[in-house]
């Protein structure tokens, strides 16, 4: 059986492929910069500081914010919005998450950062975003999925609240990090 | 004498692994010209399977700091273990976000043409091929993509998948048929 179909070949092969922002210096540049072991181990302790230190009280949006800002950390929002009918509805901390509606996250952030956000419930923490490493962020609005936003639900479906945690540090290694979070409501799947 | 080769002409075609062995003795530029020739076909690959650009990036930056750590083996051709450990990040990257789901399918524009109607059309007729790939399910679109539109041969598919050979040429069977379908009844 042949496997050729030229007529085939020659629709996909016509495809665009998006532009690279990536470029070859900077993943060569990622070769020279092999750093010393205690490096990453100073920016882990410096988000385990944030953590402890920086969560605090929440905004008038309902997100934490605390200390944000300040002292050379990036100024960043954690955001979330409920898309049902077509229509986006932006959650606060506290809100419950309307039945069946996708939830989408994303953050507001004052300079690049790189960012992590975890989910914190009755069954432990969980990494929402990225799915491995850290994400990387210029100053502005961001969506986990960017154009083609992606909706989180929790892997433990049971009803209840969970906590979304993100932080964000400086693109450098030992620059400060912020720390925001938000407490969302999970309907029961089974209820009516 | 060995002629450095940034004074090589960007026409010259050098085979990928010979560009390779420049760049180990030193030669950035031949690293460079090894990007330029496969990272945007490589993210235009895993953004079809991840549906996120951005990631697809972070998994060609990743596969060709592979590449210059040394962990390529010269046992079948640089281009399709490019592809082979682009496309095992991407799905694995695919497995643990598993709690995620689209909200949209929406593709970034490529650049417009000189003439609207014709770029009108050939958008369209592309729209409708991205539309008809994300069809797939994901194997059969990697498999699809990788020996019609990458050239990979059906062994470098198999490896790349992890699948036999009468797998691949099942896989390959199957999205046709369906891609044939899709795209005849969208009649373009």
């Amino acid at each position: 059986m042949s496997l050729e179909d030229p007529d085939l070949s020659r629709r996909l092969q016509a495809l665009d492929d998006p532009p690279l922002s990536l470029d070859a210096p900077a993943v060569r540049a990622r070769l020279g910069r092999r750093r010393p072991l205690w490096r990453p181990l100073l920016a882990a302790a410096a988000v385990l500081l944030a953590v402890g230190v920086g969560v605090g009280l929440g905004d008038e949006a309902g997100l934490r914010a605390r200390g944000l800002g300040a002292e050379g950390r990036p100024a960043v929002r954690l955001l979330a919005i409920a898309e049902r009918d077509g229509t986006r509805r932006p959650l606060a901390d506290g809100d419950r998450v309307p039945p069946e509606a996708p939830v989408v996250f994303g953050l507001v952030t004052d300079r690049p950062v790189r960012w992590t956000l975890d989910e914190e419930g009755p069954g432990g923490a969980v990494r929402v975003w990225p799915v491995e490493g850290e994400a990387r962020a210029d100053a502005g609005e961001h969506w986990v999925g960017g154009d083609r936003p992606l909706a989180w639900r929790p892997e433990d479906p049971s009803a209840g609240t969970r906590r979304y945690v993100i932080r964000a540090c400086g693109p450098g290694a030992d620059d400060p990090c912020a720390s925001t979070a938000l407490h969302l409501q999970w309907p029961d799947p089974d209820a009516p | 004498m060995v002629i450095p080769l940034r004074d090589v002409p960007e026409t010259a075609e050098l085979e990928d692994e010979a560009l390779l062995a420049a760049w180990q003795g030193g030669d950035d530029a031949a690293f460079d010209r090894l990007w330029q020739r496969h990272a945007r076909a490589l993210a235009g690959y895993a953004t079809r399977l991840l549906g996120d650009h951005a990631q697809a990036e972070e998994l060609v930056g990743d596969a060709f700091v592979l590449l210059a750590e040394g962990r390529w083996r010269p046992r079948g051709r640089l281009k399709a273990w490019l592809y082979t450990v682009v496309h095992r990040s991407a799905v694995d990257r695919l497995r643990r976000r598993s709690r995620w789901t689209r909200l949209q399918r929406l593709w970034r524009p490529p650049e417009p043409d000189q003439d609207p109607e014709s770029s009108v059309l050939r958008l369209a007729r592309h729209a409708a091929v991205e539309d008809a790939l994300q069809h797939l399910p994901e194997e059969h679109r990697a498999a699809v993509l990788l020996f019609y539109r990458h050239d990979l041969s059906a062994a470098e598919v198999g490896d790349a998948l992890s699948l036999t050979d009468q797998q691949v040429r099942s896989k390959l069977s199957y999205a046709r048929r369906q891609l044939r379908s899709l795209l005849d009844a969208e009649a373009l």
